[in-house]
């Protein structure tokens, strides 16, 4: 084999498709009077083209995929409309509850009355308490700012919470009060609890702790989950 | 906004009438075409229904884009080689029955099936080449085109392609 055989390739496929210029072909025979392949090769090529020309002009094969393929167009189109009325609708239905849980959401956190408070869990109330000074001989009233803040739960609604008041000098006195009670039954709670003490502490615990928001201590409170329980004295005169 | 719905309508439609005029026009040639490529009516159907499918896709998007013969002829001569390299690497060889079953009784005859034979031991760039020039009609510019390549490329796989084939028929002889 020559070695400009391979150089000489393009050459004879020029040829052999009838591309070739006369240039072209006068450089192929140079190459081909030396090059027994080459010259087989071209001398063949008619014939392997003419056998391939007739396997085309005598196929007869004629299907018929006219139907299938506008069939699949079809399919297509349809299951693309499905799709976008589908995705409309869902997405349709995710604003419905995705509103209807932001507007729920929003008259449970800002627009709660009594009758809310009475069925749902308390969160946070503020009271005022008061009770009689035990040691003063004018008797002077003691109140008691108590802010009461409970997180019960979401698994665990009805779960009681402790409510405990402690005074300083005394014994805490503990009373229970349900998780989802309302202001006016931790009022009650609290106002069972005996108060005496030069400060005051209300102390508001829970069981397990998370059920009580943490909250800023109160000077001289040394129970970090008590909440903000200011007494005030107030003069009787004042009170009335 | 109605505006925009009627006119991705129309534009929908347009695609499908433009597909459905040709397929009327190619049906047959460029399923010969791609049963003489890869040797399997079946597969070349399915070929040819997914060029005109992907020809609806792109109408679809762009209506306004022009589309040729070549092009059907590019994306099936295209499909038709990721089909027959799939097959080689699955090392799939069909008997000569099966060869012969992919045509007409009336096509079938002793030089077609050795024409078919030695298509078959070409690798599918070299088959691709010379369906393209021989069978289709394609200048090597056109077919270097339609493959992405050279024109000398194009007729360099010609050239081997043929001698392959040659020395194929010649011992088949």
């Amino acid at each position: 084999m020559n070695r400009d055989h391979d150089a000489f390739e393009a050459l004879a496929g020029a040829v052999m498709l009838g591309e070739a210029t006369d240039a072209e072909r006068a450089r192929f025979d140079a190459h081909a009077a030396t090059c027994d392949e080459c010259r087989a090769d071209v001398a063949c090529a008619p014939v392997l083209t003419r056998a391939v020309l007739r396997a085309r002009a005598t196929e007869t094969w004629r299907p018929s995929i006219a139907n299938l393929v506008l069939d699949r167009i079809r399919g297509t189109r349809k299951s693309r409309f499905r799709f976008t009325v589908g995705a409309l609708g869902w997405a349709v239905a995710i604003s419905i509850v995705f509103n209807l849980a932001l507007a729920s959401g929003l008259s449970m956190r800002f627009g709660s009355t009594p009758a809310d408070e009475a069925s749902s869990s308390v969160t946070a109330m503020t009271l005022d308490l008061e009770s009689p000074a035990p040691h003063a001989v004018s008797a002077p009233i003691v109140r008691h700012h108590v802010r009461v803040a409970l997180s019960p739960r979401r698994e665990h609604p009805h779960r009681s919470a402790s409510i405990a008041a402690r005074a300083k000098g005394s014994d805490a006195e503990a009373a229970t009060a349900a998780a989802d009670t309302s202001a006016d039954d931790v009022r009650h709670v609290l106002a069972g609890i005996d108060l005496d003490g030069s400060d005051g502490t209300k102390h508001v615990a829970d069981e397990p702790r998370d059920l009580c928001s943490p909250a800023p201590a109160a000077p001289g409170v040394s129970d970090a989950s008590t909440v903000d329980a200011s007494p005030s004295c107030v003069p009787p005169e004042a009170k009335r | 906004m109605q505006n925009v719905y009627v006119l991705g309508l129309d534009r929908t439609l347009d695609a499908e009438a433009r597909v459905e005029r040709l397929v009327a026009e190619h049906e047959a040639k460029l399923a010969r075409y791609v049963r003489r490529f890869v040797n399997d009516g079946d597969f070349a159907l399915d070929i040819v229904q997914d060029v005109y499918f992907a020809a609806y896709r792109m109408l679809r998007a762009d209506p306004s884009r022009p589309l040729s013969a070549g092009w059907l002829y590019k994306t099936a001569t295209n499909y038709a080689i990721t089909h027959l390299r799939k097959k080689k690497r699955r090392g799939e060889t069909l008997p000569l029955d099966d060869n012969a079953g992919a045509f007409r009784t009336d096509e079938v005859s002793a030089l077609q099936l050795d024409l078919q034979r030695a298509l078959g031991t070409l690798g599918p760039e070299q088959l691709a080449c010379v369906m393209l020039t021989t069978y289709a009609g394609y200048s090597s510019a056109e077919a270097a085109a339609i493959l992405g390549t050279s024109p000398d490329a194009v007729r360099q796989r010609v050239c081997r392609a043929m001698r392959a084939m040659r020395k194929s028929l010649g011992e088949s002889a």
